[in-house]
């Protein structure tokens, strides 16, 4: 029997991954490039300064997103790495719970970061 | 059971690697560095934030010389990826696939990257 998957609204699918890890790289590329500058141009960082830049609406939505883009950027990264190398299936299950969890660690720091300085 | 007398070579030690598989590899290895070294990145992000106590502990933990040289294998990373993931983009455009630029492009790759290192080891050491 042969199983056909619809790929329209498989957003999780081997195309959709290659293109979510193509924009996301394109976003953090971008991003990258910016904030170097920003930093740059800031060059002697103190506290005062870094929280300035850090206070600008603008530089906290795309910081957040750039965070949240990288941990989807390295998770999917991640998934393809250790499907080809872990033969183990159970130990590669297992694996990837572990570094799903740490992304998503990373982001609810990230998220309560940025909503915290609304309070 | 037909045994297959195929000669085969996966000895790591033996193959010798063209300069693009290289520049491939060394993607996915620094994918993996960075990854596992994105929580320290996370964590003293939101640490240095806090206040500005906070913020001298972590400069201070990044002037640490074990850290130091972890810094700079990280600015290789970054910029490994960087760079190895923009020709890979590239590609993807169908810019330089022939024989000849690809393996300048990931010679380019290759050395940009530890000059851009060596740069800002000078700068920041």
């Amino acid at each position: 029997m042969v199983m056909v998957k619809s790929n329209i609204l498989n957003f999780f699918g081997g195309m959709t991954q290659w293109l979510y890890q193509r924009f996301t790289a394109v976003y953090m590329l971008f991003y990258l490039i910016f904030i170097s500058i920003t930093i740059w141009n800031n060059s002697p960082i103190n506290f005062d300064i870094w929280m300035n830049i850090f206070n600008s609406i603008y530089i906290q939505i795309t910081t957040a997103l750039f965070f949240l883009l990288m941990f989807f950027h390295s998770w999917i990264g991640i998934l393809h790495i250790t499907n080809d190398y872990i033969k183990n299936r159970i130990i590669r299950f297992f694996l990837n719970q572990l570094f799903a969890l740490m992304s998503i660690i990373q982001s609810i720091m990230i998220c309560i970061l940025f909503a915290g300085s609304y309070r | 059971m037909i045994q297959s007398k195929k000669v085969k070579n996966l000895n790591l030690f033996t193959i010798k690697f063209p300069v693009p598989a290289l520049v491939s590899i060394l993607h996915r290895m620094s994918g993996v560095f960075l990854f596992l070294l994105m929580p320290i990145i996370t964590f003293s992000f939101w640490y240095s934030l806090l206040s500005e106590q906070y913020f001298d502990q972590v400069l201070i933990f990044f002037n640490w010389w074990p850290i130091k040289i972890t810094k700079l294998v990280l600015i290789w990373g970054i910029t490994h990826h960087l760079l190895a993931g923009t020709r890979h983009l590239l590609l993807d455009l169908q810019l330089g696939l022939d024989l000849i630029s690809a393996r300048f492009s990931s010679k380019t790759v290759l050395s940009v990257s530890f000059f851009i290192t060596f740069l800002v080891g000078l700068w920041s050491w």
